[in-house]
């Protein structure tokens, strides 16, 4: 049984200039362990399906329809005492911002140790243990000094790496991490990243990392997923997706990545932007930007499974 | 991984930093001891005051209306702001009314704080209809004038310590629940609450514990702010003779007393307590002023 499935899951945000559809029939499994990418621009439905996935999607947003599975347990039926049972313990999230995702008025010691002690009987010295060793392992030098310390003292690398503490201190079966590193730099997204698939390796956590960029995601995850417009339009193993992308979208995000080979070339760019959710193309939603079009992309295109793959186009890469 | 040298934390504590910012205003550094000292004086007027104005057995109608710096029949005492109409010393009456005027304040925003955040976080947290609602209630209670509730009310209760409370607290109540839902509005939106939501905290403690604390700067200005204007309004009620009884004179009530005398010239019964009042009500407000000015998070940067 995979530890995560979702099926056909519908978000939809409730607004007077009508219904925007954030998540549009996204369907995806994850097995223990393993982790999972999700890459699309921005307002493609990636976050939307992380707080979907935590049942924190706030007014005026909600989740229509479709069936998230955890371990077998249907998570649309749990009630809120479930959910805060789940939550932080066998599900947890890094947000993207570390700057605005931990309390500014508490030490990041009580942000860890309440953590703890929502789910599980531990108090005094074990639990101080418990909050310094999970310091230690995402690479905070002096945990003892640092649980003192109040979020402002510390760098944006470090408070990113207390959240991650925070996120796996239970040992949770998911994380789920939203472009945790977007906003550190360069030389720290590396490290964080390196870290995170090292910690979630040893500990057997399955990861939901989720990006804007392809090149983040290709290093880390055992499967992507190619959101567009709310749509999954591509998933599949990651090494298949980068060397033979079957959805045009796909392609444009690869062949946008700089390379090597490409140097002195123009950089690629997929033409035009994504379409606003309130006004979606009737059929394929990336039909406007794309080379491929005809007459057909004016309805949605199906999943298509492909082996181990799947995608949402009538004419895929390698077709005609 | 590798643990390089830290750099040190930073070594003030907040306190220390709030503490050196408020004591930049000398106007309100000034203003702060002064209330500390009424605060004290309020505190210890029993051990403090020359006289006890209502031991009936200490006080002599022979010794009525002396002028300030009067002096006793028995010469153990002076009358250093002279006495009233009954002899009692004003001084003495000042430092008791001081202390029932200080308590009904302090209580009253105290407790209009704490129903008042209830309320407010609510109408924050559940938001649509409820915070609709709540948020109407708030507008027409507001939209009253306050003396005008508290007159109403005490007509219709009849005097008392409590009663005066109660008026007070419906009168503030609202004050309050608009500053916390307004500033609890502005945390909800921020991440640090998803994530204390995403940590399998139930939502009342993600708001008490979290939203809550991020809210205090403003909640405490208001806070003394109400203070000052709790006491003004219960002096107003005292001086139309439908707040306290005249057995808990506060400075509202010593400066009616003496209000029949001043055609007499016998100022001091009322001007003095009158001073007190406004020096009171002053110091808190030049207090809550610089509070404002300090706890300004957009100083912070």
């Amino acid at each position: 049984m995979a530890l995560l499935e979702v099926n056909n899951l519908v978000t939809e945000f409730h607004s007077r200039a009508g219904v925007a559809r954030a998540l549009d029939h996204v369907s995806f499994t994850l097995e223990a362990g393993k982790v999972l990418g999700i890459v699309g621009e921005s307002g493609s439905g990636k976050s939307v399906t992380a707080f979907s996935l935590m049942n924190l999607v706030d007014a005026p947003g909600r989740i229509a329809g479709g069936e998230i599975r955890f371990k077998g347990e249907d998570l649309q039926r749990a009630t809120a005492r479930r959910w805060s049972k789940l939550r932080g313990d066998r599900i947890a999230m890094v947000f993207q911002d570390p700057m605005m995702s931990l309390n500014p008025v508490m030490k990041i010691g009580d942000q860890l140790r309440e953590t703890v002690s929502i789910h599980q009987r531990l108090r005094g010295k074990m639990l101080d243990d418990k909050v310094c060793e999970a310091l230690r392992r995402v690479g905070i030098p002096a945990p003892e000094e640092r649980m003192r310390a109040y979020p402002h003292e510390l760098s944006g690398g470090m408070r990113q790496r207390v959240a991650i503490a925070n996120a796996m201190i239970n040992d949770p079966d998911l994380i789920i991490a939203d472009e945790p590193t977007t906003a550190l730099d360069v030389t720290i997204q590396a490290q964080i990243l390196f870290e995170m698939k090292n910690l979630a390796r040893d500990s057997g956590t399955a990861l939901i990392w989720i990006s804007h960029d392809i090149s983040v995601v290709k290093d880390l995850a055992d499967e992507i997923c190619v959101m567009y417009a709310g749509r999954i339009i591509e998933r599949g193993p990651v090494d298949e997706i980068i060397a033979q992308p079957l959805h045009p979208y796909t392609k444009g995000l690869i062949d946008s990545l700089p390379q090597a080979s490409s140097r002195g070339q123009r950089l690629y760019s997929i033409p035009g932007s994504a379409p606003p959710l309130l006004s979606l193309p009737p059929g394929c939603a990336f039909a406007p930007r794309c080379s491929r079009r005809n007459a057909t992309c004016d309805t949605i295109p199906p999943v298509v499974a492909v082996g181990t793959r799947e995608h949402r186009c009538f004419y895929p890469l390698g077709t005609l | 991984m590798s643990s390089p040298s830290l750099p040190a934390l930073a070594s003030e504590t907040p306190t220390q930093i709030f503490l050196r910012r408020f004591l930049q205003n000398r106007i309100a550094t000034a203003a702060a001891l002064v209330l500390l000292l009424l605060t004290i004086v309020a505190l210890a007027a029993p051990v403090l005051s020359p006289q006890n104005p209502y031991d009936l057995a200490r006080v002599s109608f022979m010794e009525a209306e002396q002028a300030p710096g009067g002096v006793s029949a028995d010469h153990q005492l002076h009358f250093w702001l002279g006495t009233d109409g009954a002899g009692r010393d004003v001084l003495s009456a000042i430092m008791y009314g001081l202390r029932i005027s200080l308590g009904i304040g302090i209580t009253s925003a105290l407790t209009a704080l704490f129903f008042g955040t209830c309320v407010g976080l609510l109408a924050a947290y559940l938001g649509g209809k409820v915070d609709a609602v709540l948020m109407r209630i708030v507008d027409v209670q507001l939209s009253f004038p306050s003396v005008l509730v508290a007159l109403i009310l005490l007509a219709a209760l009849g005097q008392g310590v409590d009663k005066t409370l109660m008026a007070l607290v419906l009168v503030q109540w609202a004050v309050f629940a608009r500053n916390v839902r307004g500033a609890a509005m502005v945390e909800r939106g921020k991440d640090y609450v998803e994530a204390a939501l995403g940590q399998g905290l139930p939502a009342w403690r993600v708001m008490f514990k979290h939203v809550l604390p991020n809210c205090m700067a403003p909640l405490i200005v208001t806070t003394t702010n109400q203070m000052a204007a709790a006491i003004t309004l219960e002096a107003t009620m005292s001086f139309l003779g439908i707040g306290l009884p005249q057995t808990r004179p506060s400075l509202g009530l010593l400066i009616s007393n003496g209000f029949d005398y001043m055609l007499s010239n016998q100022y001091w019964i009322s001007v003095f307590p009158g001073v007190a009042l406004v020096v009171l009500v002053v110091a808190i407000s030049l207090v809550g002023d610089q509070l404002r000015v300090v706890l300004n998070p957009k100083l912070d940067a």
